[in-house]
């Protein structure tokens, strides 16, 4: 049973994505930092998928093509937001 | 915890359909959109959502393709909650809010009440009268298709709010109620 903030979270997740999709990247920004600030505030966590396509440094959820680049380099996942921020990911085969 | 009428002034609000039903300024009485962002004291209402006419009817202003920034304080607001499955008012319990606001759905099906809670009240009060504020919150409206039957009615739920039970900062609304995280 998710808690009203979890349930808050995922609809925010949402409608980043889709701010982001529609261009509105200022909107998708405030979005993510509810949601950050949700989180902190319960101590719920973040899905997966939330932390890995929100920029760390520039807050906006990430689209990749759109306005992320995601690459494939031995043993990580790297996107590059474009805002120059750069995450990356180990993964194993 | 799915979001119910009596739920709304602690769940998310934004992406929401809404109308002005009520406000202290004339002007923006029928105001309808959805919710785009939310501040402490303020709501801004995207206007240029044809779904909003679908769910509110044609008394809604018209005022074209912008983002209008609404004061909480003073203002009635209406949201819609679209019910996607019939599942949180599907088993009727005995001590929950689904039932009995079903029963003052058939009952008063155009007064209107707004639910009296004072922004920042203690916890207790609000887990105390949920059962009694549930009818007062809920549907006041019916929607599109029959209501009346029970189970999987896609109806649209409308929830009349004062505006001033929505003053807090976005992210601590949903903390009003409830065991602190931080003791």
């Amino acid at each position: 049973m998710p808690s009203i903030a979890e349930e808050r979270i995922a609809r925010l997740h949402e409608l980043a994505r889709d701010a982001t999709e529609a261009r509105e990247f200022d909107r998708s920004r405030e979005y993510v930092r509810l949601a950050r600030r949700l989180d902190e505030r319960h101590r719920c966590g973040l899905p997966r998928e939330f932390k890995r396509f929100s920029c760390d440094a520039c807050d906006v959820y990430l689209v990749p093509g759109l306005n992320a680049r995601v690459r494939l380099q031995s043993g990580r996942v790297v996107v590059r937001c474009d805002c120059g921020h750069i995450d990356r990911f180990p993964y194993r085969d | 915890m799915a979001l119910t009428p009596e739920r709304l002034t602690r769940h998310e609000l934004n992406g929401l359909p809404i109308r002005v039903a009520a406000a202290d300024n004339p002007d923006l009485v029928g105001i309808a959109g959805r919710v785009v962002v939310e501040t402490m004291q303020t709501l801004h209402v995207d206007c240029d959502v044809s779904a909003a006419s679908r769910l509110f009817g044609d008394d809604v202003a018209e005022r074209g393709a912008r983002v209008v920034q609404v004061p909480k304080r003073g203002t009635t607001f209406e949201f819609a909650l679209e019910q996607r499955d019939g599942g949180s008012n599907g088993p009727p319990r005995t001590n929950e809010a689904a039932g009995n606001r079903r029963h003052h759905l058939d009952e008063s099906s155009d007064t209107r009440r707004r639910r009296r809670k004072a922004p920042g009240s203690a916890s207790k009060r609000e887990s105390e009268t949920a059962g009694n504020l549930a009818g007062q919150s809920g549907s006041t409206r019916e929607g599109s298709s029959d209501d009346g039957s029970s189970g999987d009615c896609e109806g649209v739920v409308y929830v009349t709010v004062d505006g001033a039970n929505l003053l807090s900062r976005p992210a601590l609304r949903t903390e009003n109620v409830g065991e602190s995280t931080w003791r």
